[in-house]
């Protein structure tokens, strides 16, 4: 193998050469220095081919510098792993990395996929909806696996990603995103005038075009100025300046989200950045415009401004022979001045106005033919197109508000609208809103920063007149015919934006669309404007007509671990634990999670089952003892001299009797009229109350109650202090359930008489403070021993130790759940779901005509109260076998295309230990009038239909002796 | 309250978190009792968003109608609710203590009227908290109880990602030649 060309040249640049670094690319090794980027690293060792396209697999090359690179994706491969669509230019060189390109086989010079371009125009834009069609079989089969190879750029890497990432916040007065010439005359002047700055620059150093350009500042060579400049912003204790810092979002009320990529040693390989500031100079420069020409997509054909920074920057020589095709002529000049010191030969200038006919080469730009303004045809070889049409802003991060970007002749470009008299909350400066020489930018970034200043009320603020935008050259380039491109990622070409407004996709949103004209990783940042001048010259309508898409975050992609930080695995969302989590772990319990919390699901025993190990915890409750933690419940504290007048508004059932000492099972309604939670309200005291909630309903009704006592009834007399965390919760039932009661040294009387079932008793169980509620969830005797939660453990010791007399059993959701089934008892979810009346649960007795309440209005609506609603019922398999769960209910079998009609639906299915059959819970039209009815029950999913038999929801001791004790 | 009675924690907290950082993470339990009365009344005692320590009792407003309280006073009528044990109650001590917290914070602990009043109540990332300190370096957060294991694992899995001269940690060390530009 031929060793490969050194284009770096022999002095210059800001890299280090005394830092070697090593690297591969598509399995050749290759070297570079600190301080280039992969392009840089590339070039420098001759490497121009770097891509295929989307489409067409056409050989691509480098055409940016920067972040709007279209072409030049690959996977890069580090000690993390692999991360396919990287650009090129992106990537700051680390020692060790593999790259390999994207999009082709058997290789990159070889690839199969070049004889696409042998289907011509049938691969034209949106080629997809008109073909594939037929035959009908073969899209899954045939069609679908091809595309699939084909498509798409890199590969994810499966392997799981162990790095560190983490998302923090940050505040400051002034936020300056970029640090070119305007974004560093911006911070420094906030800094210097007192304001909290932070100035962010996704480069790893500050400078921005500075870094590559001949221009001096105050006698100093940009570059000196510019280091010289993050120094002592550096020095500074009011700025915090952070490189390698990717600005990607604006969201609400001054918040930018940025990425922060960690360097070699660092604990994080990303941090996201969340940044609130008063005040937002968006200074991020303008992104250089392609000529738009048949061939334009082919290696070697560069940006002019990225031909500069790889000569000035990187000391790098993109060629050997150049043709200049670039509109503006100080942009011109600059170019061939950066090429002459680097010893490029220059073949050909052309001029504005010139056409161009076309570019050749295979895998590399090698002629250009054109015809000059006195329609002569020329033809010269190349190795090097250096190309610019003008300056787009890069106002991305501006427009992501929904802010709009109006298109200006004068400046050929979308640019920033900006009320005149009022002041901004987020400023473009300079490149950003089309002010290009440096010495405007300059003065743009300072004009920007005393507004800022001046917004805070700061002294030693001026009013500076803030510089005119820079027009665009007078005239481009013309083309000649060929397939000449817009977007080099999607393979867009000028036919494709003329097929489209033919076909009567016209609408800028319809282009996009249709072409995918801007829709790539790049978002269309060279290709967009390119994209719209193509429209304005094929309809006729006007730009302002034309518009533009929507801006959205991300600006550039970022990777998905940055977003997520440490919410993965266990750190997803934060998770509840209840007081008894620890003992009941002791004890072998299976938990899951159940909203927050995480909720002791069942206890098995060495080689048990789930199912056996429930059968076996519901007997023990029903024929013996058993404990479960009920302390996800809510409970609020409720104490004034209208709390009773306060939970009667808010609760549908008459309670007014209640006396101290005892409680009462309430519901509440929605202002529709539908249920919305059920409860107990226990009277503790004259003016004091404890409620209950339901576990998924308890932040939402906590809300509704402080939002009742404080808004809406202000005037009342009533204070509400959350307690659900303050009460660990155990309930014991089973038969035994009050002889354990006994065994725990109460210092009340619990004898049926002392402490009945509803009643509440507050005092002590073997010296530790306790209430103890007399109710039943299991349909079982069953007290809720209510304890601060510090104390958990000592009650739950206590309970396991007395209770072995008694062969306790621990129990969990799986169980209570079969409990509360077989005695009929309403979930939140299931029966309770937002769509239910209280007659529709059997309840409708509960609402009282004695007072008002939410809900009772409503309630009254005639399809509330109408008949032929679904009534809540119990149903048991004729053949006892298993329900399907969610099964439709119908009086009909399905007929032959699978159908019936559905007369309800089932909310709970189960096997029931105690009555050692299947039952079920749900709902079913008129359902209370057709017990002892057979019905139908569906299920699609399962693929089952069996018969089921109507009968009473509580299935279990319907006269409710058991659990009266 | 039982005296003599054992309280146990909510979480495993005691001790140095991982990382390079050498902060303490420690729960301590601390008695609170809620009282509610109107803001006009309680603007009297303590304003809004402050702690302070009166008469050796701890006073806690981040709400317009309730204070929490270290204990109660005598001259207290008020209907007072127990949450002692609603609530966990950490101690998180170290050189950096106050900036590590200051990156998840919602809100800007160093902001003027909150860096004066030496307290807030806020959300470190997901979890909602108050927060109040003496100084940078000794820093008290309370949160619910039933989220104060996951809490405190969230802590360490943060500690563990700072480096131990993390360039962005607030404030940063002012430069010995650097001149003076603030305004």
């Amino acid at each position: 193998m031929s060793p490969m060309p050194d284009c770096r040249l022999p002095a210059g640049g800001l890299i280090d050469r005394n830092i070697t670094l090593n690297f591969s690319f598509d399995g050749i090794a290759m070297q570079c220095y600190s301080g280039d980027t992969l392009a840089s690293a590339l070039l420098a060792n001759g490497q121009h081919l770097v891509a295929r396209s989307l489409k067409y697999h056409h050989p691509r090359g480098i055409v940016s510098a920067g972040l709007e690179e279209p072409s030049a994706l690959v996977t890069v491969t580090d000690q993390y792993g692999s991360t396919p669509n990287l650009k090129v230019t992106e990537v700051v060189m680390r020692d060790g990395l593999t790259v390999t390109s994207q999009n082709n086989h058997p290789s990159l010079k070889r690839d199969y996929g070049r004889f696409l371009k042998l289907g011509g125009s049938a691969l034209s834009a949106g080629f997809y909806y008109k073909t594939f069609l037929w035959p009908k079989q073969a899209w899954h089969k045939y069609f679908a696996p091809i595309i699939r190879n084909l498509a798409g750029q890199g590969r994810v890497d499966p392997t799981p990603d162990h790095a560190y990432y983490d998302k923090r916040r940050k505040f400051c007065d002034v936020l300056v995103i970029g640090s070119g010439p305007a974004g560093c005359a911006a911070a420094l002047t906030a800094a210097q005038g007192g304001a909290t700055t932070i100035l962010i620059e996704q480069d790893h150093i500050l400078g921005g075009s500075l870094l590559y350009t001949q221009d001096s500042i105050d006698g100093l060579n940009a570059t000196d100025w510019a280091a010289d400049t993050s120094e002592a912003l550096h020095a500074l204790s009011n700025v915090t300046v952070m490189t390698r810092t990717l600005a990607f979002g604006q969201y609400d009320h001054g918040l930018i989200q940025a990425i922060e990529t960690g360097k070699d040693g660092d604990i994080n390989r990303a941090i996201m950045w969340k940044i609130r500031a008063r005040k937002i100079i968006l200074a991020t420069g303008a992104i250089e415009r392609p000529v738009v020409f048949p061939g334009n997509d082919k290696p070697g054909i560069m940006l002019a401004n990225a031909v500069c920074q790889y000569i000035r920057r990187f000391a790098v020589s993109p060629g050997t022979r150049a043709v200049v095709a670039v509109a503006a002529e100080e942009d011109r000049l600059r170019a061939i001045a950066a090429m002459q010191d680097a010893g490029i030969e220059i073949a050909a200038i052309l001029s504005p106005g010139d056409q161009i006919i076309s570019a050749t080469g295979r895998l590399h730009v090698n002629a250009v033919t054109w015809k000059n303004d006195k329609g002569q045809r020329q033809r010269t070889k190349c190795d090097l197109v250096v190309m610019s049409a003008g300056w787009m802003p890069t106002a991305h991060i501006f427009a992501q508000m929904g802010e709009k970007l109006t298109f200006h002749a004068e400046t050929q470009s979308f640019l920033p609208s900006l009320p005149e008299q009022s002041h901004h909350h987020i400023d473009p400066v300079g490149g950003a809103r089309g002010v290009l020489h440096m010495d405007a930018c300059l003065a743009d970034g300072k004009a920007s920063a005393h507004d800022a200043m001046a917004d805070f009320n700061m002294h030693k603020h001026l009013d500076l007149p803030r510089p005119a935008v820079a027009p665009a050259p007078i005239q481009g380039f013309e083309r000649g015919k060929g397939k000449a491109f817009i977007d080099f990622q999607n393979d867009v070409t000028t036919a494709d934006i003329a097929l489209a407004q033919r076909e009567g996709y016209g609408h800028i949103e319809l282009t996009k669309r249709y072409t995918t004209l801007g829709m790539g990783t790049d978002q269309g940042k060279t290709s967009w404007t390119n994209g719209l001048l193509e429209m304005l010259s094929i309809s006729d309508m006007e730009a302002a007509e034309i518009g533009h898409t929507t801006y959205r975050p991300p600006y550039s992609p970022v990777s998905i671990g940055a977003l997520v930080g440490t919410e993965t695995g266990q750190q997803m969302t934060p998770i509840r634990h209840t007081p008894f989590h620890k003992g009941f772990a002791d004890l072998g319990c299976v938990f899951q999670t159940s909203g927050d919390w995480l909720y002791s699901r069942y206890f098995p025993q060495p080689d048990e089952t789930m199912a056996a190990a429930i059968k076996r915890e519901a007997l023990a409750v029903r024929n013996s003892l058993g404990c479960v933690d009920m302390s996800t419940l809510g409970k609020i504290d409720i104490y004034g001299a209208d709390a009773m007048l306060f939970l009667s508004r808010l609760y549908c059932n008459d309670f007014s009797t209640l006396k101290t000492g005892k409680l009462r099972y309430v519901l509440m309604l929605r202002e529709d009229g539908y249920v919305l939670d059920d409860g107990t309200i226990s009277r503790l005291g004259e003016h004091h109350f404890h409620l209950t909630i339901t576990t998924a309903n308890a932040g939402k009704v906590w809300q509704y109650l402080k939002k009742a006592a404080m808004v809406d009834w202000p005037e009342l007399d009533v204070t509400l202090t959350s307690v659900s965390d303050q009460w660990a919760s155990l309930a014991i039932a089973g038969p035994y359930a009050r002889d354990l009661l006994s065994a725990l040294k109460p210092d009340f009387d619990v004898s049926p008489a002392g402490l009945p079932f509803a009643s509440v008793r507050i005092g002590h169980l073997d010296g530790y403070p306790v209430r103890v509620f007399g109710v039943s969830f299991s349909g079982e005797l069953s007290y809720e021993i209510n304890i601060p939660s510090g104390y958990a453990d000592a009650l739950l010791s206590m309970v396991m130790e007395h209770g072995k007399a008694w062969n306790i059993t621990p129990y969990g959701l799986e169980t209570l759940d079969v409990l509360r089934i077989e005695k009929g008892h309403l979930s939140i979810g299931t029966e309770i779901d937002g769509r239910r009346t209280a007659d529709d649960l059997g309840l409708g007795k509960m609402l009282s005509r004695k007072k008002d309440f939410v809900g009772r209005a409503l309630s009254q609506r005639p399809a509330m109260i109408a008949g032929g609603r679904q009534q809540l019922i119990g149903l048991i398999s004729e053949q006892d076998e298993p329900i399907p769960h969610a099964a439709h209910l119908s009086d009909t079998e399905l007929d032959q295309n699978g159908c019936a009609e559905s007369l309800g639906y089932l909310t709970a299915s189960i096997y029931s230990p105690v009555m050692d059959h299947y039952i079920a819970l749900g709902f079913l039209k008129n359902g209370r009038q057709r017990v002892g009815d057979t019905v139908w029950a569906h299920s699609p999913i399962a693929g089952q239909s069996i018969r089921l038999k109507v009968t009473s929801s509580c299935f279990y001791d319907p006269e409710g002796g058991r659990y009266r004790g | 309250m039982g005296d003599d009675l054992d309280i146990s924690t909510a979480s495993d907290a005691s001790g140095l978190l991982p990382g390079h950082l050498g902060l303490r993470l420690d729960e301590i339990f601390l008695p609170l009792m809620a009282v509610h009365d109107t803001a006009e009344q309680l603007d009297k005692i303590i304003p809004f968003g402050h702690v302070k320590s009166y008469d050796g009792m701890l006073h806690l407003r981040f709400w317009p109608d309730m204070i929490w309280l270290n204990g109660l006073p005598s001259h207290i009528s008020n209907h007072a609710v127990d949450i002692s044990h609603g609530m966990a109650h950490f101690s998180l001590r170290g050189v950096e203590a106050l900036h590590f917290i200051a990156h998840y914070t919602t809100a800007d602990v160093f902001d003027a009227p909150i860096s004066k009043a030496q307290a807030i109540r806020t959300m470190i990332n997901h979890y909602p908290c108050v927060i109040w300190w003496g100084n940078t370096r000794d820093v008290h957060v309370v949160t619910d109880r039933s989220l104060a294991q996951s809490f405190a694992d969230h802590l360490r899995t943060l500690a563990v990602r700072h480096d131990p001269l993390d360039p962005s940690t607030l404030p940063r060390p002012i430069h010995p030649d650097a001149p003076d530009r603030r305004g």
